[in-house]
C-alpha cells in the first residue's frame, strides 16, 4: 500500500534527501514540494527514517496546515496534537522558531508525540497535558490548529461503526473544544478545525454552532490545490466555505478568522 | 545547577557550546534543550520544552541523546570522529567498530559525525574500539546495513 511522507526540512536538504532516498522510488505530491508517496514497503524501518530525515504521514492530514499556514515567529497551538503530524508539520514550516504549544489530553499518546519531536530535531515544541476545552488563558494564540477527536468515518484505519449516541457525543465535544479554541485566538488569528469523519453533525454542525455563539467568527472560503467538494450541512453559509476532500483518507476543513 | 552541568560537560568533553538562543532544562535527571522563544509562552505548567537532550546519571554519567548528537553534534571539537556512510549505518545497526585514529578522542564517550560534518550518533570509546549506544527501539535491521 501506497504511504506518504514529508522531509524533514530541518535535518536535510531536498536535494540530499532525494539522492539518499532513491531506492524508494519517491513520487513527488505535486501540490505540497515537502511531500512524496512511496510503494516501498518499511521506510519507517530505514536508516534515514531513524536520522530524522522524513516523518510518515497521511496526505490528507498535511492539508490542515498548509491552510493553517504558519510562518516563523507565530504563536500556533495544536489542541490535540497526539501523535504529533501536525504539530512537528508546524514546526517544520516555522523552520523551528516561534512557539508551537502541542497540547493532549492524553499523557500517555504525549509520549509518542514526544519521541517524534526528538527524532525530528525540534526545539520549539512545548507539550502540554491539558483537556482543551479548558487549555489556560494565556498571550492570545495567532493561529490554532483543532484536528478534532472523531468518529474518524473517513479513515483508513477505522473498522467500526459508531452508534448515533457515541457521534453525538463526539459532537458535543467538538463544538466545546471549537469554542474554547476560539476563544484563545488573538484578534485576526486564524483557527482550522479538520476532522477525518464524513459526519454532518461533527462537521458542519460543529462550525454553525461557532457561528451561533461567536458574533466575530468568520468562515474563510477555502480553496484547495486539488479536488474537494463544498460542504453538506444545507446551511449555505458554511456551505459555501468549508472543504471535503479524499486524497488518501476524507476531511472535513474549516478556515475561521476572528474579527 | 544541573542545567550548567550539562552545558559544563558538553564544553569539556566535546568543545560544544550552545548558541544563546538555546535554553537547557533540567527535570528528573533528563536534559532538555530548548528554543528561547518557548519563553514567551506565560504557561505555567508545561509538560516538557524542546528536545530530550541527554541524561545526568547514566552508567557513562552524563550521556548526551542520540538526537541531541543529530541536532548539534556538527559542533564537537574534540573527541568526535568521522565515519563513512557504512559505518554510520553499522553503527544504528548496533555494531562495534574500530576508531580508524585513536590519537584523537580519549576513553569515553564520543561523537561521530558523518563525511559531511554533521553528528549521527553517540559511541563508547573503548581503548580505540566504538560500542554502538543507539538504543534498541532506534536500531535498523543488519540487513538494512549497505
Amino acid at each position: 500500500m501506497a504511504v506518504s511522507i514529508r522531509i524533514n526540512n530541518l535535518r536535510i536538504g531536498k536535494k540530499e534527501f532525494l539522492e539518499r532516498m532513491s531506492r524508494f522510488s519517491l513520487t513527488p505530491v505535486e501540490w505540497y514540494g515537502q511531500a512524496y508517496k512511496s510503494d516501498a514497503e518499511s521506510l519507517g524501518k530505514s536508516l534515514e527514517y531513524q536520522l530524522g530525515y522524513f516523518y510518515i504521514q497521511s496526505l490528507s492530514s498535511m492539508v490542515p496546515v498548509l491552510v493553517l499556514d504558519p510562518k516563523p515567529g507565530d504563536m500556533v497551538l495544536d489542541m490535540a496534537a497526539a501523535p504529533g503530524s501536525k504539530s512537528t508539520q508546524c514546526a517544520m514550516h516555522m523552520e523551528d522558531k516561534g512557539v508551537v504549544v502541542a497540547n493532549d489530553v492524553s499523557y500517555m499518546r504525549l509520549k509518542s508525540l514526544a519521541s517524534h519531536v526528538d527524532r525530528l530535531g525540534i526545539t520549539s515544541i512545548a507539550m502540554t497535558n491539558f483537556d482543551g476545552q479548558r487549555f489556560p488563558s494565556v498571550a492570545p494564540f495567532s493561529k490554532i490548529l483543532l484536528d478534532a477527536p472523531c468518529s474518524s468515518m473517513g479513515s483508513r484505519k477505522n473498522i467500526l461503526p459508531h452508534s448515533e449516541g457515541r457521534i453525538r457525543s463526539l459532537a458535543k465535544l467538538q463544538k466545546s473544544l471549537l469554542l474554547r479554541g476560539f476563544d484563545l485566538l488573538a484578534p485576526a488569528g486564524t483557527l482550522v478545525y479538520s476532522t477525518c469523519t464524513t459526519t454532518v453533525e461533527e462537521n458542519e454542525q460543529v462550525i454553525e454552532n461557532l457561528l451561533s455563539k461567536r458574533d466575530n467568527a468568520k468562515v474563510e472560503k477555502l480553496q484547495l490545490p486539488f479536488a474537494f467538494e463544498k460542504g453538506l450541512g444545507g446551511n449555505s453559509e458554511v456551505d459555501s466555505d468549508v472543504c471535503r476532500f479524499t486524497l488518501d483518507e476524507s476531511f472535513f476543513i474549516a478556515k475561521i478568522t476572528k474579527k | 545547577m544541573d542545567e550548567d552541568k550539562f552545558a559544563v560537560y558538553l564544553k569539556s568533553r566535546f568543545g560544544i557550546m550552545l548558541s544563546e538562543e538555546f535554553g537547557i532544562e533540567e527535570k528528573t535527571s533528563k536534559v532538555y534543550v530548548y528554543s528561547k522563544d518557548l519563553e514567551k509562552l506565560g504557561l505555567r505548567w508545561v509538560h516538557r520544552r524542546g528536545l530530550l537532550a541527554g541524561k545526568l546519571n547514566t552508567l557513562f554519567g552524563i550521556k548526551p541523546s542520540l538526537d541531541f548528537t543529530l541536532v548539534f553534534g556538527h559542533l564537537a571539537q574534540k573527541n568526535c570522529a568521522v565515519i563513512s556512510d557504512e559505518e554510520v549505518a553499522q553503527i544504528f545497526a548496533g555494531e562495534d567498530m574500530v576508531l580508524k585514529d585513536s590519537s584523537t578522542c580519549e576513553d569515553g564517550l564520543v561523537m561521530l559525525k558523518n563525511v559531511k560534518g554533521m553528528g549521527v550518533a553517540v559511541a563508547l570509546n573503548k581503548g580505540g574500539t566504538l560500542q554502538s549506544l543507539v538504543q534498541k527501539d532506534r536500531q535498523i535491521a543488519k540487513e538494512q546495513v549497505f
